[in-house]
């Protein structure tokens, strides 16, 4: 037996319990254990009562609590809104995404009749559209902020170009909402050109 | 936190803090409200608790002050085990143990309710709940030392509580 004494060797044994000990206490606390069949018990009953403990059940919160305590948190709020909408910047933002977007409806809508417009004005609008479309499929599945961010980033202001392109530039760069005036933004795009001259037969 | 981060987190804790409330406690009845208020109250700072994981150190904090001050507040002990014995689940589906295991379970939960509180509380964490020492140092903001030092006291008492109640031989 080692000349540590039983109190040390079971203060060792909780220490041990707890996380390894260095190279020299562990030999040492193994070499009482060794000769020490009392101290061997005891650790072998903490080692039993630790496994029994960490089988006890878990007790289930009634699913008539759970209720409550979602009626009283989540059930009293009004339908949420994304983050990303509440947030006055990224709003903005998903307005630019919404303007584009609408754009081709607004120039050719039924309000115009199409004859009135060129066949390369609408190849244009259809395009522009399917593009539009495409960018704003990609910040839906991309998510939330991020998504329209980088859909404002890398391609909205590419195919609005000028007025365009700056207001994107700043809404990034400030992370603030514009005035609402200065969204019709639209002004240097070949479809709000086409609609200026659609007077055009 | 959003209205779905925060039922997702619900969902994952609730039992948890419901099990350590109640054992600690020792009272199904009042660990229902301690749990209920300290859920209710993630959901009031919800904007300073980002993630589940964050909820679940929250909480469990929220639900252990709230049940020392109950406990703070009685005069009495409590008595631990039965109560929370009668709402466990019916787990214990072999019926040829079931007897035993239900006494042997028994006799751990009245051997932990007879613990001092401060040290059933650090056994819950620890041997129960499975935490680690940084959140238990987190939640109950002690020293390591501290905590295991009432650790080391709450095992080598329950140690002793199972050997006189006779499941150790």
């Amino acid at each position: 037996m080692s000349n540590m004494t039983c109190a040390e060797a079971r203060a060792l044994v909780q220490l041990r319990m707890d996380g390894p000990l260095d190279a020299a206490r562990a030999v040492e606390v193994e070499r009482h254990l060794g000769g020490c069949a009392a101290c061997r018990a005891h650790a072998e009953e903490l080692r039993a009562l630790r496994e029994e403990l960490r089988a006890l059940p878990t007790l289930e919160f009634p699913e008539e609590a759970l209720e409550d305590v979602l009626q009283r948190t989540v059930g009293a709020e009004p339908l949420e809104r994304p983050r990303w909408l509440r947030t006055p910047w990224l709003a903005a933002a998903a307005a630019l995404l919404l303007a584009a977007l609408l754009l081709p409806w607004l120039a050719f809508g039924p309000t115009q009749a199409p004859s009135r417009h060129s066949d390369a004005e609408l190849f244009a609008a259809r395009q522009q559209l399917e593009m539009v479309l495409g960018i704003t499929g990609r910040a839906i599945e991309r998510g939330g902020a991020q998504g329209v961010e980088r859909a404002l980033e890398e391609e909205v202001a590419g195919v609005l170009g000028g007025t365009g392109a700056r207001v994107t530039e700043r809404i990034l760069e400030d992370k603030v909402a514009p005035p609402l005036e200065r969204l019709p933004l639209l002004s240097s795009t070949p479809i709000q050109h086409a609609t200026s001259s659609g007077d055009r037969s | 936190m959003t209205n779905d981060t925060y039922r997702e987190a619900v969902q994952e804790i609730k039992d948890r803090v419901f099990s350590y409330s109640a054992r600690l406690l020792g009272d199904v009845e009042e660990a229902k409200d301690v749990t209920q208020e300290a859920l209710v109250r993630l959901w009031e700072h919800r904007d300073s608790v980002p993630d589940t994981p964050r909820a679940r150190a929250w909480t469990l904090r929220t639900a252990h002050n709230l049940s020392m001050d109950r406990l703070r507040q009685r005069s009495a002990r409590p008595q631990a085990g039965e109560d929370v014995l009668d709402f466990l689940p019916s787990r214990l589906a072999d019926p040829e143990r079931e007897a035993s295991g239900r006494e042997s379970l028994r006799q751990i939960e009245t051997a932990l309710g007879a613990l001092r509180d401060s040290e059933r509380a650090v056994v819950l964490m620890r041997e129960v709940q499975g935490l680690s020492y940084d959140e238990m140092a987190e939640i109950l903001e002690l020293p390591l030392g501290t905590i295991k030092a009432r650790l080391h006291r709450g095992r080598e008492r329950l140690r002793l509580a199972l050997r006189d109640a006779g499941v150790r031989p």
